[in-house]
């Protein structure tokens, strides 16, 4: 068995290396020579002096008395050739394919201006601006021809002549983003270009000399944008300067700022959606473990992105398996200059605002000398370059976990010295072969040792799993679970620009993460149930010689966790696209995706039940599904107006283990009329069923004046089930009365996202963003209660259907502005409602309520439902040397202050009251529908403080830093009685509803649990090194 | 560019491969893949059954008994010896009684026992000593033995026994503590077909119900069980010929808590069985009832052992088939509960075992 699966995972990676081989050995330079006349259209004499340029390369010459031009030695390929000629329109000869050593000649003809033309574009220019300028080498100061210069607004496109000198004529007044490339030289951005009507706005630019592939480096000039008017839709960017100005946190904390992004007991929520719904990538490979509730099961430390990207609303038809998001994160890469940090920073010397944390960062980039020799010692080309960074958090946090942690798969207790442990780190080896080409291989590694079980998403949530604290255990809590959560990405990729317009990535990953949780590295037969045993108090009565024993506090005295716990997920993909420019206005992109995936689950619940050994509830399986995707994305931009039009199909096989289920007689969970409908939904695909879904996706994005830009997209997602509503208990089903049965006729979950906006700059450093969006889910995944024989209606089960429908719909505003180099603030809010049947799948245990399929749709605000939010961030940051002053008072130079305030709704809630049963017993009934009422509202002031002290070339780094500084207590835990935080002597309501009320005869003092409150006020100071 | 190819597919397959270890292997006993059933709400094993404490395997236990204390306490009848367990199982101690069939605790943690119609006959059966129709107490304040603290003295009544007849007063099948301050309890007086109650100094009261088949009255009790509802104090009492009655020891003002088939019934048999099987009964916080039969009877519909009603007497559930696997007894003797756990002297099989409900749900 061993050997059979060492050899699949060889067949796995042979069919990865064959395919890089076999693109690496299409590259290949061969030499040809072009020749040819240029002549004018109408008379057909030979025209001299005309410049004629090869596009994207620098050769260039001029004709001849007789109209005649020759290039030699040019590189094999597919190129344009222009000539230009004053008082003739350009003229052109596209897509000329020269084969090896080929020589070919080939005659252009150019239409000349006529009177009439020339006065028309005489007025044109009065009512219409110019921009004109000279491409120079930096070096040399000499004029560089052949240099490409673009106008991102307009998806305009030009390259200079043989003086370096190109020009843009009847441009549309307006602030513009201006794009100059040309091989060998870095790349130049200049941002926010004014052209104004009747005038002609010079721009000289001058480019520096690169030995690195083209993109790697660009130079940017004026201030970029502070929202992208070119995006039909809402994307955000964190870039590694936002990253570093913050207090130092994970990425799911830099996700909350971002309006629509909501944190629900450790569950990041995207425009009202399932946790689950939303897609994490790094560096373009997924890294979501739908197993898991936080949803991504590779948490690198924020010290090694580079940029995280958020697509909330529309995503190019590139992204799949997402209908509630993208988290899109890039990590860093090396460069020429040796660079490194070292920052450390800790929270002991604040008391009450300390929760025992320390946390190191370190990072180390670079030219990689010894592969570069290595490499060129075989007779290769290029260089290496090298990014290493790695990180440690270590904490107690603000709740009594245990500090006596036992990790079976990580380093026994010893790596695990505190309540929660985090490590992450991430190498990432560059080789740029030549301009064109770049090679990329990463390995990343991530592991996070604590006691958090909201981590496990094949749970549910009853009222007090509140930040999956276990808070029965408290008493005992280094008997309780251990959680391990590991990880490991490796990811090469190949990148090659056939030229500046056209560019192939080709990328091969693996991606593997597993989670084990078990008690001190217990087997669970060695499982001991936990009792609330001795009683706490036994008094004497000595007058009347009795005594009064004082029950259980409702705490477990001893035992053990109730869960033996174990998943990994290997995934192993390959992805292609490929995007060319057709013209500068006509960008189309296409590509491919296939990931195949392995899922083991081995999940006990209550080990110490049942004579199977195997405990109340268990699930246990192995399924390998396969995704592959087809996508086309265009983008056109019509003078301002943009298109991103393109449509992806997904195919997605269940897998083996899931189709064999339906053809196994013994198992009676899956029915004769589900297997039909599976056959029915599905193609064969050699021997296997396939599933197809089509997405489209369709923005378009409208200047209607110099500032504004209205914007709209409409988008189809679909997501396969997570793996636990297909495969779970398939062929375990144990005794415990609430099982959840999986499913493997299952279809997509789809979504349709409508999104429209507007994004306004009325001036170079302010921007409004407004976007409006809703979102119709269909097929959302819930379980149901299913009879599969009509002659026994008790012998029910539940199992999971394409059943639910959801809305989710809102409106975010952004708001942002420099006031000057020093002082910058943003703002945002968002308004939103996120509605359906229910919250989650496995909902149908919410007061043990059953319904059938095709009921009546009934809307509840869902759990993670945050009616407002808000952020208020200002950002003062003074560079080395400059002079700031404040009334009056002179400041020291180079520091950041960065502070935030945000605000969002209180956590929803179902009102219960007090009430009598028919037999006189107390009862606690909802006085109001499921989520109508919102818990007090949260808040928090964090702010970040750095000071450097440059030394030579060595910066040195103070850090303070502090979250809820104001140390306001947001309520988690709802008394649904009073609306309010649980409190001492508070009447705790009890009932059949899991969700809402602790189950009948609960008795913990729900006013003494740590998690009713967000964390506290918390302090830290660090200090840094740079260089 | 082939070369640089190969040199990095070769670090990052090393890589993949070193990585691969961290991956789980299911274990090789791993249940066969079973059909669905009904998945309603049951009773599940709790691991491991108890054969045995302090050494010695359990012969014949014919009671377990949740203590005042809130330990666990086993009438290992045939090693003649009353156990003290913790509720995890943990042997604490013991104490030498011959034949204990029945067990309680009062508010001063003395244990008082009864020993059923357990009696020895001389080898050349001129003699005969009864232990069941004495009351046996051991007093907590001295720590000492189970000593004798009441037996019948005037011949009530005759039963046939092997080689004659026997005279006997009393048969004692059960005792139940009402944990009253005053230390009263009550013992079900199998012969004479009366419960009966005793002071705290193992003095008798008076008869709490009298003899007589029908509403409020017994007939061949076998078993008591004391417990409250919303204050209230009541003892239900199981009867030979199967059923159980419920005495309010503190009636309730008003609307009486139970929905009687009449209101003129205060005494109403809740439950019925067309069996006399009926051993033993326990009720939690919830005032449920859990019975236990002590034998199986087709012929009676009677298939088998166990059986949950609600306060009503409506019934939710039954398992338990002869045998000795798991859900499975062997003329079962004694039935407790406590938070969460049923707890049964499986006599037949020598063991005590732990059910508890499947409907903990995963979180």
């Amino acid at each position: 068995m061993r050997e059979l699966r060492l050899k699949s995972e060889m067949i796995k990676i042979r069919f990865m290396l064959s395919l890089l081989l076999l693109l690496a050995a299409s590259v290949s330079a061969t030499a040809a020579t072009l020749s040819g006349y240029v002549y004018d259209r109408y008379s057909d004499q030979p025209i001299v002096g005309a410049a004629v340029t090869i596009e994207e390369t620098s050769f260039t010459t001029t004709t001849n008395a007789d109209g005649y031009f020759v290039f030699s030695n040019i590189p094999g390929g597919i190129y344009d050739v222009k000539v230009t000629f004053d008082g003739y329109y350009e003229g052109y000869r596209r897509r000329l394919r020269l084969g090896t050593q080929q020589s070919q000649e080939i005659e252009i003809r150019i239409k000349p201006i006529t009177a009439d033309e020339r006065a028309d574009q005489a007025q044109a220019a009065r009512a219409f601006g110019a921009l004109a300028g000279t491409i120079t080498s930096q070096t040399s100061g000499a004029a560089l021809p052949g240099a490409v210069v673009k106008i991102d607004e307009l998806g305009l496109g030009t390259q200079t002549g043989i003086d370096g000198k190109f020009q843009f004529l009847r441009l549309k007044p307006g602030r513009y983003t201006i794009e100059t490339i040309l091989i060998g030289y870095k790349q130049v951005k200049n941002y926010s270009v004014d052209v104004f009507g009747a005038d002609t706005t010079d721009l000289n630019i001058a480019l520096e000399e690169t030995v690195l592939p083209l993109g790697s480096e660009v130079v940017v000039y004026g201030e970029k944008p502070l929202l992208d008017p070119t995006v039909p839709a809402t994307v955000r960017s964190i870039e590694r300067q936002e990253i570093d100005r913050g207090a130092a946190r994970g990425i799911s904390d830099i996700l909350q700022e971002l309006p629509g992004v909501v944190e629900i007991d450790n569950e990041l929520h995207i425009r009202g959606g399932r946790t689950y719904e939303t897609q994490y990538m790094v560096d373009g490979v997924s890294v979501t473990d739908p197993l898991i509730r936080q949803g991504y099961g590779h948490s690198l430390n924020s010290g090694s992105v580079k940029e995280i990207n958020l697509y909330s609303g529309g995503a190019d038809a590139e992204f799949a398996q997402a209908t509630s998001g993208v988290v899109e994160i890039i990590t860093k890469e090396g460069q020429e200059d040796f660079t490194g940090s070292i920052n450390y920073r800790n929270d002991h010397p604040f008391g009450d605002a300390s929760f025992n944390t320390d946390q190191l960062e370190a990072s180390l980039s670079g030219p990689e000398p010894l592969t570069t020799r290595l490499v060129n010692g075989v007779g290769l080309p290029g260089e290496t370059y090298f990014f290493a960074s790695g990180n440690f958090l270590l904490t107690d946090t603000h709740l009594p976990f245990s500090t006596n942690l036992y990790s079976e798969t990580f380093g026994g207790s010893s790596l695990a010295p505190r309540s929660d442990n985090q490590y992450s780190g991430l190498f990432k080896l560059t080789y740029k072969i030549s301009p064109l080409v770049k090679l990329s291989l990463s390995h990343s590694a991530a592991a996070t040792i604590n006691q958090d079980r909201s981590i496990l998403e094949t749970r549910i949530r009853t009222i007090d799993f509140s930040y999956g604290y276990p808070f029965e255990y408290q008493k005992i809590l280094d008997d309780y679970n251990t959680f391990t959560q590991k990880s490991n990405q490796q990811v090469i990729s190949l990148d090659w620009r056939f030229d500046i317009h056209k560019q192939l990535r080709v990328t091969a990953a693996r991606f593997f993460t597993t989670l084990r949780s078990q008690v001190e590295g217990k087997n669970w037969k060695e499982y001991v149930q936990p009792i609330d045993a001795l009683p706490d108090t036994v008094l004497y009565d000595e007058q009347n010689d009795i005594y009064t024993v004082v029950k259980g506090d409702g705490f477990w005295d001893g035992g053990d966790g109730d869960t033996w716990y174990d998943h990994y997920i290997e995934n192993y993909s390959l992805k292609s696209t490929y995007e060319t420019e057709i013209e500068p206005n006509f960008t189309f992109k296409t590509g491919f995706q296939s990931e195949f995936q392995t899922i083991q689950v081995f999940d006990l619940f209550q080990p110490w039940l049942s004579e199977s050994g195997y405990g109340l509830n268990y699930d246990i399986y192995k399924a390998q599904p396969s995704t592959h995707g087809l996508f086309i994305q265009n983008n056109i931009n019509l003078n301002g107006l943009i298109f991103d039009f393109g449509v992806r199909y997904d195919l997605w096989l269940v897998g083996k283990y899931a189709e064999d289920a339906f053809e196994a007689e013994s198992l009676s969970v899956l029915s004769e009329a589900l297997k039909t409908k599976f056959e029915d939904e599905t193609i064969d695909l050699f021997g296997r069923r396939a599933r197809g879904t089509f997405s489209p996706r369709f923005g378009v994005s409208n200047p209607i004046s110099r500032d504004l830009t209205l914007f709209a997209s409409y988008s189809r997602f679909a997501r396969r089930p997570s793996p636990q509503y297909l495969y779970a208990k398939l062929y375990t089903p144990s005794q415990a009365t609430y099982q959840l049965f999986g499913n493997p006729a299952l279809d997509y979950e789809k979504v349709t996202n409508i999104e429209a906006g507007l994004k306004w700059l009325p001036g170079k450093r302010v921007a409004v963003g407004v976007s409006g969006y809703i979102k119709y889910i269909s097929d959302y995944i819930a379980a149901t209660s299913v009879a599969p024989d009509p002659r026994f209606p008790d012998e029910t089960y539940f199992l999971y259907f394409n059943l639910d429908y959801a809305t989710s719909q809102g409106v975010e505003i952004e708001y942002v502005q420099d006031f000057s180099d020093i002082v910058s603030i943003s703002a945002n809010t968002a308004f939103s409602k996120a509605t359906g049947e229910r919250s989650l799948p496995a909902d149908i245990l919410r007061g043990l309520e059953t319904r059938s399929e095709g009921a009546i749709y009934n809307d509840i605000a869902f759990d993670w439902d945050k009616p407002w939010q808000f952020i208020l961030k200002t950002n003062i940051h003074v560079e080395d040397n400059q002079d700031v002053s404040f009334l009056g008072m002179a400041l020291p130079d180079d520091w950041n202050l960065n502070i935030k305030f945000w605000g969002q709704a209180g956590k929803r809630y179902t009102p219960y009251q007090e009430a009598v049963d028919e037999d006189g017993f107390q009862v606690f009934v909802p006085s109001g529908e499921t989520n109508s009422k919102i818990g007090p509202w949260w808040n928090s002031l964090d702010f970040a403080f750095q000071k450097n002290f440059r030394l030579d070339s060595y910066t040195v780094t103070l850090f303070f830093e502090g979250l809820n500084l104001l140390d306001h207590k947001n309520v988690t835990l709802i008394n649904p009685l009073t609306g309010d935080v649980y409190k001492e002597g508070d009447t705790i309501p009890t009932g059949g509803n899991l969700f809402e009320l602790p189950p009948l005869g609960y008795e913990l003092p729900l006013w003494e649990n740590p998690t009713r409150y967000l964390a506290p006020r918390q302090l830290k100071l660090g200090l840094g090194v740079s260089f | 560019m082939r070369r640089a190819l190969i040199v990095s597919c070769t670090v990052v397959v090393v890589l993949v491969l070193l990585a691969c270890s961290d991956k789980f292997k299911f274990p090789n006993d791993l249940p066969e893949p079973t059909s669905g059933g009904s998945f309603d709400t049951s009773y599940v094993l709790v691991t491991p059954n108890w054969t045995s404490a302090n050494g010695l395997n359990f012969a014949n236990p014919n009671d377990i008994v949740v203590g005042y204390d809130r330990f666990l306490y086993v009438c290992d009848t045939d090693n003649d010896r009353i156990v003290k367990l913790t509720e995890t199982g943990e042997f604490v101690e013991q104490y030498s009684i011959v034949h204990p069939v029945a067990v309680t605790q009062d508010l001063a943690f003395d244990l008082i026992a009864v020993c059923g119609n357990y009696m020895v006959i001389s080898p050349d059966r001129t003699d005969t000593t009864f232990y069941g129709n004495a009351i046996y107490r051991r007093d907590h304040s001295e720590n000492g033995e189970f000593e004798v603290v009441w037996r019948a003295e005037s011949p009530y009544d005759s039963v046939q026994v092997q080689g004659g007849f026997r005279p006997i007063e009393a048969e004692f099948w059960s005792v139940e503590s009402p944990l009253t301050t005053t230390k009263d309890y009550y013992v079900a007086d199998f012969v004479r077909d009366e419960i009966r109650q005793f002071s705290g100094i193992d003095q008798p009261i008076g008869t709490l119900i009298e003899k007589g088949r029908g509403v409020g009255v017994t007939e061949y009790p076998v078993d008591l069980c004391y417990y409250e509802i919303a204050g209230f104090k009541y003892l239900v009492y199981g009867q030979g010929y199967g059923n159980l009655g419920v005495q309010p020891l503190t009636l309730p003002a008003g609307v009486p808590l139970f929905n009687l088939e009449t209101e003129a019934d205060t005494l109403p048999p809740l439950v019925r069985f067309n069996h006399r099987g009926f051993k033993d009964v326990a009720v939690d916080e919830r005032s449920n009832f859990y019975v236990i039969l002590q034998k199986l009877d087709p012929l009676l519909n009677a298939n088998l052992y166990f059986h949950k009603f609600n306060r009503r007497g409506e019934h939710l559930l039954s398992f338990g088939t002869n045998g000795s696997g798991e859900r499975q007894f062997n003329l079962p003797g004694g039935i407790d509960y406590l938070d969460g756990i049923i707890y049964i002297a499986d006599t037949g099989n020598n063991r005590i075992v732990r059910y508890t409900l499947s409907t903990a749900v995963r979180q």
